[in-house]
């Protein structure tokens, strides 16, 4: 288990971040860039020395502000995969893989390196450079030679963003089955959702070197506790509003945005409160003309023109209008959907925004 | 009549040692410099890379205020009863001021456009800072060292004025090939200066002509 409170300070930006990783655990944090994801990695890693705080990898104290206690970089034992992989130029995968056994004798040495270019699919790649394989490939490598010193933790340092959609799923089908076999802490750090989402068990947002919210991905994706989290998440519609009533039958408030009456559910807010709520695109529901509807669906429906239709590959990202502004709502369509509906710009569609997707965000 | 090969035989085992402590010097304190985060870095660099822009009499007569007579390392040499000028080892210590800077500079922006991260995991695998040096950075910048000491090499042999002042024009001891060939023109023996030009020239090409075959081999590479 890795117990991690870190505090560290630059010119202009300030880290604060404070969590702990289980054995066997995948931790994702997710963030922007210059969020300071990276360099809580860093601090880890002992690359970088925190100004303040505790880093406990099991019982071993890796730093220490208040002890004086921090432990070199090449005593940690842990692996890291950079986001550029960091390959030696000058190895080949074979002398990259073993690079870290130096302490092992030549027999151990090339049981380990035969096992994990087996494990990792490069049989036949041994003898060649970097340069001469490809990029999923020099993945690969990069994992084994950091699983070559049997490391007490794995790092990711957003280890997808340099790869193609294929082998992207490759790789993730890869870390699953690496997640089963090793039963370490690892972390990973990225900025695209979708792995955050996929691939985390717990997850962390960070911006501006601070910890916005924690917990399961599926939790934080559903109910993100503030507007930046709900933006750092997926959630695109973030609604400015006021309460303007109660219904007490069915424990429901109204709430006012741009002229529209919206039923979310009850938050105990006082009437006149101002506040934002929150719909994920994918949640929006586009409604045919002359189905016949459910209660639950009827609520929230609004009439709106589609004025931007953006392809997104499996979906269709359709901005909508019913009010001065340039748009006022995203919507999120999967493919077949949005081919069968044939909508095109201009056109005018209902949608309704659900009771249950509509989520306060508190700050 | 003096012989031919005399001043050959100077300036190579001159240029040899020199290259040689160069080679060594300029590779250490290229790597600490690289690492370097103090308050006088520019400066020190500076005056590292100096002797590149001055002129050979500006470094002669620096150098002779130093190791003379009266100078600091000049006193303390005398008092284990060395005296450096126009000896031997002053044509080295010439030699050596103006060819470091060459080798500094090579080495140190070798260093410094290997990229961080390759140390970094380097580190992260177990490897202490002086294996990490020796497995990773010299590796690395292997082409450029080779290079540079091929240039700190030719530029040592090249040395002309601030050795004429430091060590003098003592044949067989101090003669080396440049020295040679300006005293011989001085006293109209132009054949014999031929001889050493044209030796100095096959040497300048042949360095300058096997580095660039060098470079487009390396460029090859797959």
């Amino acid at each position: 288990m890795l117990k991690v409170q870190v505090e560290k300070r630059f010119p202009g930006f300030q880290l604060e971040s404070s969590f702990t990783v289980n054995d066997r655990e995948l931790l994702v944090i997710l963030g922007p860039s210059g969020s300071g994801k990276s360099l809580t990695l860093h601090c880890i890693a002992g690359l970088v020395k925190p100004d303040r705080g505790r880093i406990k990898l099991n019982e071993e104290i890796f730093f220490d502000h208040a002890g004086k206690i921090n432990l070199p970089t090449h005593q940690r034992k842990i692996g890291y995969i950079f986001q550029n992989y960091a390959l030696f130029p000058h190895l080949t995968v074979r002398e990259n893989i073993s690079y870290g056994l130096r302490n092992k004798n030549s027999d151990q040495r090339e049981e380990i390196a035969a096992r994990l270019i087996k494990a990792m699919r490069l049989q036949g790649h041994e003898n060649k450079y970097p340069r001469q394989i490809s990029g999923g490939q020099q993945q690969r490598v990069a994992l084994a030679r950091a699983l070559a010193v049997e490391p007490r933790i794995l790092l990711f340092d957003e280890p997808f963003s340099a790869l193609d959609n294929i082998i992207r799923h490759k790789i993730k089908t890869d870390l699953i089955k690496l997640r089963e076999e090793v039963h370490i802490p690892m972390i990973m750090v990225t900025h695209d959702l979708e792995e955050a989402y996929t691939l985390g068990d717990r997850l962390i947002v960070m911006n501006q070197g601070k910890i916005l919210q924690a917990g399961k991905p599926q939790e934080i994706f559903t109910n993100p506790i503030s507007r930046q989290v709900a933006k750092f998440v997926g959630m695109r519609n973030i609604f400015q509003g006021e309460i303007m009533g109660y219904h007490k039958e069915d424990n429901t408030c109204i709430f006012e945005w741009k002229g529209r009456h919206l039923m979310i559910n009850n938050i105990n807010k006082n009437i006149g409160e101002k506040l934002a709520v929150g719909i994920r695109p994918e949640e929006v529901m586009l409604i045919r003309e002359n189905r016949e509807l459910g209660r639950s669906v009827k609520e929230n429906l609004i009439q709106c023109r589609v004025v931007r239709i953006i392809p997104e590959g499996l979906h269709y990202r359709l901005y909508l209008k019913f009010s001065q502004d340039n748009y006022d709502l995203e919507m999120l369509l999967p493919r077949h959907v949005f081919y069968q509906k044939s909508i095109k710009e201009g056109d005018s569609i209902k949608v309704s925004l659900k009771l249950n997707s509509i989520k306060y965000l508190q700050a | 009549m003096e012989s031919i090969l005399s001043p050959i035989w100077v300036s190579l085992k001159t240029a040899t040692v020199a290259t040689i402590i160069t080679f060594f010097l300029g590779i250490l304190i290229a790597r600490l410099m690289v690492d370097y985060r103090g308050k006088g870095k520019n400066i020190i660099d500076g005056l590292l890379i100096i002797p590149l822009v001055l002129p050979p009499t500006v470094i002669g007569f620096g150098l002779l205020l130093i190791f003379g007579r009266n100078g600091p390392v000049g006193k303390i040499l005398e008092y284990f009863g060395y005296h450096i000028i126009f000896s031997w080892p002053a044509t080295v210590i010439a030699a050596f001021i103006v060819s470091f800077p060459l080798m500094y500079q090579t080495a140190r922006g070798a260093f410094e456009q290997i990229d961080p991260n390759l140390v970094n995991a380097a580190r992260i695998l177990g490897d202490s800072e002086w294996n990490i040096f020796w497995r990773v950075i010299i590796p690395l910048s292997w082409p450029s060292i080779m290079a540079g000491t091929t240039l700190s090499f030719a530029r040592a042999l090249g040395e002309f004025g601030a050795t004429l002042m430091l060590a003098g024009n003592i044949p067989g001891k101090t003669q080396t090939i440049p020295i040679a060939i300006y005293f011989a023109v001085a006293a109209n023996q132009m054949e014999r200066a031929l001889i050493w030009v044209s030796l100095i020239l096959i040497i300048a090409l042949t360095t300058i002509v096997g580095l660039n075959y060098w470079r487009s081999y390396q460029l090859k590479q797959p």
